[in-house]
């Protein structure tokens, strides 16, 4: 397969940049992981501690 | 021969996002099984009394007549308060009940659609026209708590609130006739 480099006039070279968006997703999964993982444990934590024990109104 | 590096990063991100895919599943699965295991084992679902009645004719007759009104303790025992919810008031706008007892909270609307949340409980429910909308709960702290109308019914939606007084058990005396009203403040 040919390596076609996305811009031509820079100076990253294919390796450099398969290196880099190899490294992209540990930090998206980080921040996402941080991210979810508030927000589950906020729901978990409301739910369980407050929403249950107020009891049945059905 | 060595790999190209373009399809050894996409290999490594379709890897990382399918493994992103599998963790959201599970959380949803979990968050489902919660919500599910706790309908089943606790019956925690939403209110699902379905009650006709004519809101034309609710004023006039029957248990949303003024008279009935307010909290009643049954023969049976059970403290039921009916409210009607109208623009831009509920009927009556103070609750009294007890304390530590299960009560059933009824109400009906000759009007529009309102919703009724009783702060600090769980207590949330519509109610809509030509429906009894009916909910059960148990007061745990005494005092008085806020119940806003929380569905848009009007220019004058924001002034339609009543009073729930929650009064200790051992201080909720009814009438003879079974009624209670608020103590005045």
């Amino acid at each position: 397969m040919q390596m076609v480099s996305p811009d031509p006039g820079d100076e990253i070279d294919d390796a450099a940049l398969a290196s880099v968006m190899g490294d992209v997703p540990r930090g998206a999964a980080m921040l996402a992981g941080a991210a979810v993982a508030l927000l589950v444990i906020g729901w978990v934590l409301i739910y369980l501690l407050i929403f249950v024990p107020r009891g049945v109104i059905g | 021969m060595a790999e190209d590096p373009h399809a050894y990063g996409e290999r490594r991100i379709l890897r990382t996002e399918l493994r992103w895919a599998s963790l959201v599943a599970l959380l949803v699965v979990a968050i489902v099984g919660i919500v599910f295991y706790t309908a089943v084992s606790l019956g925690m679902n939403p209110p699902s009394n379905v009650e006709r009645i004519d809101p034309k004719t609710l004023h006039l007759d029957g248990e949303f007549a003024e008279h009935n009104l307010g909290t009643t303790v049954t023969p049976q025992g059970g403290v039921v308060a009916r409210i009607v919810a109208t623009q831009f008031e509920f009927l009556p706008r103070c609750i009294p009940v007890p304390s530590d007892t299960r009560v059933t909270l009824r109400f009906s609307s000759p009007d529009v659609i309102h919703g009724i949340l009783v702060t600090g409980t769980n207590v949330n429910t519509m109610v809509i026209p030509g429906y009894v909308a009916q909910v059960h709960t148990v007061f745990k702290k005494t005092g008085d708590l806020l119940m806003p109308c929380h569905e848009y019914c009007g220019l004058g939606h924001s002034e339609m609130w009543a009073t729930v007084q929650v009064v200790p058990q051992n201080e909720f005396k009814p009438g003879s006739d079974g009624r209670y009203v608020c103590a005045q403040h």
